[in-house]
């Protein structure tokens, strides 16, 4: 068959656009224009062949150019071609502009199919008739109108063969699209620090450091409504209130993208602040840089320094933010994938599956070994099936641009409770500066970890401690169960290579670990960890609690919660 | 007495040909149940209807030409006497209590066993208007207890939780940013956040808004 496919591609049409046809029908009319030399009347042609030639190249970059213009437009503007194209074969009076016709019904045929051929015998005829009754040109009269018609109506049948049906508007979008992101890899090529927001905030700020004097600096992003320091210069924590808080010092840059130059306390020092925003395109703000030192002032020089390097950098940033958008959209798209493949998929199968179980059970006599193992069959299984429902929430609900990671990890663990009926606790306190979405991903994937161990240990209960405020994180984890999983186990995280990490094992039996990002402090030693002799267990009953920050509505699932 | 006739509306054959050998064999000497349906979409469900006199009708709520509560609801503004089980993968407080009012006689999750579903199907067939479902009571309580969002503050919020700013939210819905941000503060409060995320989160878990992406 592949042989034979071979053999026959020369019958597949290789003009595979308009456009290619374009090279063919300009060809025709430079041979139009030769055979008009040959015969002497190259001054009587030439005017009509450039102006068939230039409304044809004009249709095929109007339609390009317009690809959303209705089909009808096309045939209004080929019909307009054929009717130019009979004109001058009326005028001209000369069999060789025939082929100026050739060019129209070529077009037509390539653009619209079959109806092309319609377009053109009905143009070429009404055209060529009315011409040879109403004016004194009559190039072509009677049955020559009439074979005109035919022969044209036939070639743009023949082009017809060729023709690729117009594009759908998602084809159109896909095709734009494939076009851009072929260039936005080509430019990211070209960058120094590519789309990496991180590095660009980290050269920005090394630049910044080169040109002023500075103590510390940082560079954040907005992400809707909250901040996300995405690179920072001799600070480990941030020491500004959350810019959308009124009475930080980044407040006013944040809120109206002016820059600011402001003193604030910290300690006993004074240090002198200055904060310039990032700017799209659009003028909107998109981040900020802040900058302090202590002892000196800066000065509007400073400013204009710093404004005039974050001017250029900023379109580096919301490039790269774009760029992140789209990675984060695709992420979107295949977890919602991978979500819409388990429900259809697996655990459609696991629940046909359970219902056979459950028939087999009834089947088996009662009492007997076999219904014994068969029941126990059906319960792995629900537990197996309440395991995917649960992944495939987890995969529809988190990592929204919109949701902070607290929420996530609230909901996460308030799902798991509900679903396994394991007592669950929490304690969380979070800023509104975020950290970005791949460093977010990656702790929660590490607490889905946790989670799944807390269930096939035994635990009956789990207890988060969580502190959230980018570039600092601190989570502890514990659960009673009987865990196997050792701190090679979360090493394998890349988040814990950015901090410090403890995994122990609890006293009589349990599972302790201590996630801590962005400071200098070693978590709690093991000695102040919280081993089961000193842990205050809360009543024994399911649910989760938390304790901190808790939005009243959590209340209405889990009624039970209990100050810390 | 004559057999419960059943029609079963499913778009996975599996859990269609399972819960027909299941409910055909069912030994508890009840009423014997005979499936006289299966259909794979609400197309095919309302082909099937239209030459079977079912009973009872048993509807997984996500087929894949649309939503099995919007058929449930149709055949019930035909018939007050027909018994209607949703069958479905979700365990959800918004699609019980929307099944509940959409006429439904019984809601059984997947995740539960087979005597479940017969069960269902027997009271549904005995009292097709007496809405019966595990955790029926909770979620009830649970949607009492719902802060009560107006409608342009449901409008805003809607909006803000797909992503859209401020700015576009008032461009969106022709209002000044500082009403916008008023209603904002005003979904806030109702729903105890402190900003965005913490508001979006509670929205979801109360049901009052879906994840787009969910089915």
């Amino acid at each position: 068959m592949g042989g034979q496919k071979r053999g026959l591609r020369w019958t597949v049409p290789r003009v595979a656009t308009p456009e290619i046809g374009l090279t063919i029908r300009l060809g025709l009319a430079l041979a139009t224009l030769a055979l008009g030399t040959m015969t002497h009347q190259a001054f009587v042609m030439a005017p009509w062949v450039l102006a068939v030639a230039s409304v044809d190249v004009l249709i095929v970059i109007l339609l390009r150019w317009r690809r959303d213009l209705h089909d009808i437009w096309a045939m209004v503007a080929l019909a307009g071609l054929t009717v130019l194209a009979t004109v001058a074969m009326e005028v001209i009076d000369n069999n060789n502009s025939f082929l100026l016709l050739v060019i129209a019904a070529l077009h037509a045929g390539v653009r619209l199919g079959w109806i092309g051929a319609l377009v053109t015998g009905w143009a070429c005829l009404t055209t060529a008739f009315l011409m040879d009754e109403f004016t004194a040109y009559d190039g072509i009269t009677g049955p020559e109108i009439v074979i005109s018609m035919i022969v044209g109506s036939l070639i743009a049948l023949i082009a017809a063969l060729w023709h690729i049906p117009a594009p759908s508007k998602d084809t159109i979008a896909a095709e734009e699209a494939r076009e851009l992101l072929i260039r936005l890899g080509s430019l990211a090529d070209s960058l120094e620090t590519g789309f990496d927001i991180p590095a660009l905030g980290d050269a920005t700020l090394e630049e910044i450091a080169d040109t002023v004097s500075i103590e510390r600096g940082a560079v954040i992003m907005r992400n809707i409504d909250d901040a996300v320091p995405v690179s920072l210069r001799g600070l480990r924590r941030m020491p500004w209130p959350a810019p959308s808080d009124t009475s930080s010092a980044l407040n006013r840059t944040w809120e109206h993208g002016l820059p600011a130059r402001d003193t604030h306390l910290e300690g006993d020092v004074w240090f002198d602040t200055l904060v310039v925003p990032l700017k799209d395109a659009m003028g909107s703000v998109i981040g900020l840089i802040a900058l302090d030192r202590r002892d000196e002032a800066f000065t509007v020089t400073d400013q204009s320094e710093v404004m005039r390097i974050a001017q250029r950098a900023a379109r580096l940033f919301e490039v790269g933010m774009l760029f992140s958008r789209l990675r984060g959209r695709a992420a979107l798209e295949e977890r919602t994938r991978l979500a819409r493949d388990m429900h259809d998929g697996v655990a459609q199968e696991l629940a046909a599956l359970s219902f056979s179980v459950d028939l087999a059970v009834q089947q088996a006599p009662d009492g007997s070994p076999i219904r014994a193992s068969l029941e126990s069959l059906r319960t792995s299984m629900r537990q197996s099936l309440t395991d995917i429902r649960h992944q495939i929430s987890t995969l529809q609900m988190v990592e929204r641009p919109s949701v902070s990671l607290g929420a996530i990890l609230s909901s996460t663990l308030q799902s798991f409770g509900t679903q396994t009926g394991l007592r669950t606790t929490m304690t969380i306190d979070e800023t509104r500066f975020r950290f970005p979405a791949h460093i977010e991903v990656q702790l929660h994937r590490l607490a889905l970890d946790f989670i799944n161990d807390a269930r096939v240990s035994g635990a009956t209960w789990v207890d988060w401690e969580i502190s959230l405020s980018a570039p600092n994180a601190d989570l502890v984890l514990i659960h009673d169960g009987d865990s196997s999983l050792t701190e090679e186990f979360y090493a394998k995280h890349t988040v814990t290579q950015r901090g410090q990490l403890i995994v122990d094992s609890l006293i009589p039996k349990g599972h302790y670990v201590h996630v801590s990002l962005g400071t200098d402090t070693t978590p709690e030693d093991l000695g102040g960890s919280p081993f089961l002799d000193d842990l205050e267990l809360a009543e024994e009953h399911p649910g989760t609690t938390i304790r901190e920050h808790a939005p009243a509505w959590s209340g209405v699932r889990q009624p039970e919660r209990e100050p810390r | 007495m004559p057999p419960l006739r059943v029609v079963i509306v499913d778009d996975h054959t599996m859990i269609i040909d399972t819960l027909t050998t299941f409910l055909e064999s069912a030994p508890d000497g009840g009423r014997r149940i005979e499936v006289v349906g299966k259909a794979g979409s609400l197309r095919e469900a309302v082909q099937v209807l239209r030459t079977t006199q079912a009973h009872v009708v048993v509807i997984d709520v996500g087929l894949p030409d649309g939503n099995g509560i919007n058929l449930l609801r149709q055949i019930r503004t035909k018939s007050t006497t027909m018994g209607l089980v949703i069958i479905t993968m979700y365990d959800d407080d918004a699609t019980l209590l929307d099944a509940r009012d959409a006429g439904a006689s019984a809601l059984v999750l997947k995740s539960a066993d087979a005597v479940s579903v017969l069960d269902a199907v027997r009271h549904a067939a005995e009292r097709p208007r007496e809405f019966v479902a595990s955790g029926l009571a909770e979620a009830q309580l649970r949607r009492e207890s719902l802060p009560r969002l107006s409608t342009r503050e449901r409008e805003v919020f809607t909006l803000v939780a797909e992503g859209q700013t401020v700015a576009e939210v008032a461009q969106t819905l022709f209002m000044s940013q500082s009403t916008v941000k008023t209603h904002l503060g005003k979904v806030y409060s109702k729903l105890g956040a402190h900003n965005r995320a913490g508001a979006v989160m509670a929205a979801i878990n109360l049901g009052l808004i879906q994840p787009r992406t969910q089915k």
